[in-house]
């Protein structure tokens, strides 16, 4: 058997003496929607921030493309192709739309150092420009493209949120509740995108999600966390008829 | 904001050597006096306006570098007999090395002791400035030698204006293209959200540490353009006291804008002299007067006359 | 020699409990509003002369200018909190900047009080107040220490004792607890989170207060005698910036040091000591001598 695409395998996370994730293992597959549900606290966000790099676990790997993650430090992650969002939308609040995501560029856009000037950097810098109105253009933000990200309105901060994961054009695009707080028909609107993105581009995304119709609608496989560990894994059908998942999630009322 | 600077924004900076060199000989030389210490308090202040506006990093060093810059700038010419036109570089490197030095362990950790570590040291190199009474004379101050380029001899305010009005040109310039670069988005990222940030890619730390020395050389700078229009310094000038004032520029300027900054220079560069030539008896209240000016300016308008501007600007436009 | 050592270790114990005070002051603050406060050094200074002003005008006899000084203090404390800062919070633009513009208020606060005390014709002086007692020195083996000595450790340690009964036993001292370690929890389950936040800033402006009056027989009293500060910037990063028994021991050692440096090294030296105490303590040991490893945030 050949690695999977993105795994984490064996994962603890320890906070003194709380244990926020416990010998937790996942692997995702290419090409594929993995959702990533459990009640909250079970270490969903934590799984991500994992990934990010913000946190080390106590034991574990995690690997992507064939290759840990652990050794990486946080900046790198997103040059590898691992981009993600924020559970509570982390922008650069006070810059335009378009700062924003020339920002998400940052692993993609050359010549760090400022002061050369010449054509070198002016076509690089055009080329970044050109590339982030494109984008803009893709996911409607592009009439708002110098409206602070501040002045936005809730659905249109958490569509940059991912217009700037996008912007570094990832592989792995992981996904920390994009559908909360938003309305029916931009949830409809979401679920169009996040379909697009993983049979269109090709991109593989880890979706953590409490809205259970979107979940049910997109994934191609669920994985359930409840306390850190976990305790359900497979299609949309087998988790909805899991016992253990009824018991811990569903069962104390239903979020669809 | 971002983008490469285009030759139209570049442009206008040629003014300032144009008139560097048009005006001495028709303006009298107090305000000449007066022209070259506002522009000098300009580098000192968008050095230190890259760093707290800019990267949102709080640091009380900026009047030591600016010491460094003063005394190296002096000490290279009298001690290794080098010209200005190296010593004010080399100077100004030594700032940004010992920047450098600084920020690496104190960027480690909480935001909070960089506070801190740069208040110690700041402190402690005005105490070098006294103790080492073998290269800085001391309290009693050191008499800074007239510097001469190309065989123009500065050391007085007519002969050191055009130059001043050239290097704060080329600061700008520099500064335009730093703050449009991907460099310039990443110290913005950093302000706004760390997390952001270091997942979009952006070095945190490593970000952190670069416009930590960046703003260290500016310092140096202005320290080399002091030595161009004054004949004389002492410990004295790089008390706390100056870097309050030059926190005062930037926060009534506005924080994390070049105009703002330059707004704010001209302004409380302008407003002590002009008091002080009208009202006597006024060096005892100065202290108050800036203790409310920076309360006020962070209670009712914390992104300064310029945020004020643009808010009027934004609300005009459709 | 060896006297001289004894009597060295002695006095800096002496004057470490104060910046012990003036440590606990600004990390109280910074534990429960994420602020460093870089007006505490004038805090002490206005409370210093305020000791002076009640002593020697109001003719309050010396029981009651502590008492005195500490509520005229933590009133000022509580409205810098509630008036400037609580607006600076509500304005500045988020993220790091908030930071930053509530340490340029503090600092803003810092000049404010330094200038009021200037524009004073009475500072113009150097004063110094009157011995706390007055009487015959206290000889322990090699030690010599004025009664007044004695006096100021016994002062510093009650309202040390009062500030750890305070934390430890009453109520607004758990929730203060609870408020600096998780504000929004501490909202939810409905403490009054803006109230915590004066109350830090009346309770951190009284001991600086308290240190200030302690101080003022010792010192010579300037407006500018604020710079006291960084001792107690350097007491309260031995501690970590977040241990309240850390600054107490770091108030302690700081006092010696300056002590064993004014002994052995050189006079002019003492004023170095705390700057090199605070870097060596940044680069070797950020988290202080008692710090525990530093738990990373939530996202």
């Amino acid at each position: 058997m050949t690695a999977p695409f993105f795994s984490l395998n064996g994962v603890s996370v320890r906070f003194g003496g709380l244990l926020a994730l416990q010998r937790f293992s996942m692997a995702v597959a290419k090409g594929s929607i993995h959702a990533l549900i459990g009640p909250n606290g079970a270490g969903k966000s934590t799984v991500f921030n994992c990934v990010s790099r913000f946190y080390t676990p106590s034991e574990g790997d995690i690997a992507f493309e064939g290759r840990s993650l652990l050794g990486v430090p946080a900046h790198r992650v997103a040059g590898l192709g691992i981009a993600r969002t924020f559970q509570n939308i982390e922008l650069c609040r006070s810059l335009t739309v378009l700062e924003n995501v020339l920002i998400g560029m940052a692993p993609r856009v050359r010549g760090y150092f400022p002061f050369a000037p010449g054509f070198r950097r002016a076509a690089i810098e055009r080329q970044a420009m050109a590339e982030a109105e494109a984008l803009l253009e893709r996911t409607g933000l592009v009439a708002l493209r110098h409206v602070p990200a501040e002045a936005l309105d809730f659905g249109h901060q958490k569509k940059l949120d991912l217009a700037r994961a996008l912007a570094s054009k990832p592989r792995l695009l992981l996904l920390d509740e994009p559908a909360a707080g938003l309305r029916n028909r931009e949830i409809a609107a979401l679920d169009a995108l996040l379909v697009g993105l993983a049979r269109e581009q090709g991109i593989t995304i880890v979706l953590v999600e409490h809205v259970m119709r979107l979940v049910m609608a997109v994934a191609d496989r669920i994985t359930v966390l409840n306390f850190g560990q976990k305790i359900a894994e497979g299609s949309a059908a087998e988790v909805r008829d899991d016992p253990n998942v009824i018991e811990a999630y569903l069962g104390q009322g239903s979020h669809a | 904001m971002f983008g490469s600077p285009s030759l139209a924004r570049l442009a206008p900076l040629l003014l300032l050597p144009a008139l560097g060199l048009l005006l001495p000989g028709h303006l009298p030389q107090y305000y000449l006096y007066l022209g070259n210490v506002i522009m000098m308090y300009a580098v000192l202040a968008i050095g230190l306006d890259l760093l707290l506006g800019w990267a949102g990093q709080f640091a009380f060093a900026h009047i030591a570098f600016f010491g460094i810059g003063v005394y190296g700038t002096a000490l290279l010419q009298i001690r290794l007999k080098l010209p200005f036109i190296l010593a004010m570089p080399g100077a100004a490197l030594l700032a940004g090395l010992i920047g450098l030095l600084i920020a690496i362990p104190a960027t480690r950790l909480r935001a909070v002791y960089l506070a801190l570590a740069t208040f110690a040291f700041a402190e402690g190199a005005q105490w070098v400035f006294n103790a080492w009474e073998s290269m800085t004379n001391g309290a009693d101050g050191l008499r800074i030698p007239a510097p001469s380029l190309f065989g123009h001899v500065m050391g007085n305010d007519p002969a050191a204006f055009p130059l001043v009005a050239t290097l704060l040109a080329l600061v700008l310039a520099a500064t335009l293209y730093l703050t449009t670069s991907k460099l310039g988005r990443a110290l913005c990222a950093v302000r706004e959200s760390e997390h952001a940030a270091a997942a979009s890619g952006i070095d945190v730390r490593g970000t952190k540490i670069v416009a930590f020395a960046i703003s260290a050389v500016y310092a140096g700078v202005a320290g080399g353009m002091y030595t161009l229009y004054e004949s004389f310094t002492n410990p004295e000038v790089f008390g706390f006291a100056q870097i309050v004032l030059v926190l005062s520029m930037i926060v009534v300027g506005g924080l994390g804008s070049v105009p703002g900054v330059l707004i704010g220079t001209v302004i409380l560069g302008v407003l002590p002299t002009v008091l002080r030539t009208t009202m006597r008896d006024l060096l005892v209240w100065q202290e108050l007067v800036y203790g409310v000016i920076l309360i006020l300016a962070m209670m009712f308008m914390p992104r300064g006359i310029w945020g004020l501007v643009r808010r009027k600007r934004r609300a005009v436009r459709p | 020699m060896l006297p001289l050592i004894f009597q060295a270790l002695a006095s800096g114990v002496v004057t470490g409990c104060v910046y012990s005070l003036i440590a606990l002051s600004l990390v109280i603050v910074y534990k429960s509003t994420d602020v460093i406060n870089f007006a505490g050094g004038e805090i002490v200074m206005i409370g210093g002369y305020l000791g002076m002003f009640a002593l020697l005008f109001l003719g309050l006899p010396y029981v009651l200018i502590f008492p005195f000084g500490a509520v005229v203090i933590f009133a000022l404390g509580a409205a810098f909190d509630r008036v400037v800062l609580h607006k600076v919070l509500g304005r500045a633009a988020p993220g790091q900047s908030i930071l930053v513009a509530m340490v340029i208020a503090t600092v803003g606060l810092s000049y404010v009080l330094k200038g009021s005390a200037r524009v004073v014709p009475y500072t113009e002086e150097v004063r110094r107040l009157p011995p706390l007692f007055a009487g015959e020195p206290i000889v322990l083996g090699p030690v010599i220490l004025q009664p007044q000595d004695v006096a100021i450790v016994v002062i510093a340690v009650v309202v040390m004792l009062a500030l750890w009964g305070f934390f430890a036993f009453t109520l607004t001292g758990k929730a203060l607890r609870a408020t600096s370690q998780n504000p929004r929890a501490a909202a939810l389950v409905g403490i009054p989170v803006r109230t915590m936040r004066m109350t830090v800033w009346g309770i951190a402006s009284a001991l600086a207060a308290i240190a200030g009056i302690l101080l003022a027989p010792k010192l010579l009293m300037t407006p500018d005698m604020g710079v006291i500060v960084i001792l107690a910037f350097a007491a309260a990063i031995i501690g970590g910036f977040t241990s309240l028994p850390g600054c107490i021991l770091g108030g302690i050692v700081l006092g010696v040091i300056q002590n064993l440096v004014g002994l052995f090294v050189a006079s002019n030296a003492i004023s170095v000591a705390p700057f090199v105490v605070i870097m060596l303590i940044l680069a070797l040991r950020p988290q202080g001598l008692l710090g525990g490893r530093v738990v990373a945030k939530k996202v």
